[in-house]
């Protein structure tokens, strides 16, 4: 009883310790608050009703980020989330329009983060925001290795050309590209 | 800050837990991005730099915001509900 009461202590104060992470990690994937916080609530909610299958001394954040990403897709189809749901034509739209100003770096990182496919966002959100490992991160989306790293290296390639930022390395790879396109 | 608590270095979850199990592929949807991936070229180290530095701004940008009190009330009714019975 009392090692049953301890336990529902521990994993209530690990819970309240990851709620930040939970937050950021749903906002930035869904991009709106309101729904993040409904997905955070879901997924404490979720994990705390399974905690029994919860293998202690696993990575707990792991566990969690993964019942959130799930929550996430499962709502997604369900309710067809406006722009999630058209993944690529949205982004296209918002990339059509900021090339039209010609001045892709007006565009901030939010905004270029906002129109990435869901699995690079996760992706990159695994990875760069969180440091979980490529093999973690594959585990957690339930995708190959080499498809993990693949989806972290688009979204940073696409938001490295929707920023402007990768000029120079259009410069390195292909000096064949006219140089004279690339105004320094 | 990748956080390895398995002592083997290998996570096992169950996925019963997860509300839904998610084979590979079920969110890919065709990998419509493969149109940009195409063009996977090799960042340079500036642009890999800003684009790090700015993505774990805006993501510690939102994990220092105060939690919102429906939190704690949710694990406090979570405790009361289910506590002491597993």
């Amino acid at each position: 009883m009392s090692t049953a009461q301890h336990d529902v202590d521990g994993l209530q104060h690990d819970l309240a310790r990851l709620i930040p992470n939970l937050r950021a990690f749903a906002r930035s994937l869904c991009g709106s608050a309101d729904q993040a916080d409904d997905l955070v609530q879901e997924t404490l909610v979720k994990a705390w009703n399974s905690r029994a299958s919860f293998q202690p001394g696993s990575n707990l954040k792991a566990w969690l980020f993964t019942i959130l990403r799930n929550a996430f897709l499962s709502e997604r189809r369900k309710r067809k989330w406006e722009v999630q749901d058209v993944d690529g034509i949205g982004a296209g739209m918002l990339c059509v329009r900021a090339a039209q100003h010609g001045h892709m770096d007006m565009i901030d990182f939010e905004k270029a983060f906002a129109t990435l496919p869901a699995d690079q966002k996760e992706a990159l959100l695994l990875i760069g925001a969180e440091g979980f490992s490529y093999d973690e991160a594959a585990l957690m989306c339930g995708c190959a290795l080499g498809t993990m790293k693949s989806r972290v290296n688009r979204a940073r390639t696409r938001l490295a050309r929707e920023l402007g930022l990768d000029a120079a390395s259009y410069d390195i790879l292909d000096p064949h590209i006219g140089t004279g396109q690339l105004t320094a | 800050m990748a956080s390895r608590e398995g002592g083997d270095g290998t996570m096992r979850f169950n996925n019963d837990a997860t509300g839904e199990q998610t084979a590979a592929g079920t969110s890919e949807g065709g990998d419509a991005s493969d149109l940009v991936g195409g063009l996977d070229i090799a960042l340079t180290p500036e642009a890999q730099d800003a684009i790090n530095h700015q993505l774990r701004r805006l993501y510690s940008g939102i994990l220092s915001e105060p939690t919102p009190d429906r939190f704690a009330q949710l694990l406090a009714d979570l405790s009361k509900v289910e506590g002491g019975k597993s």
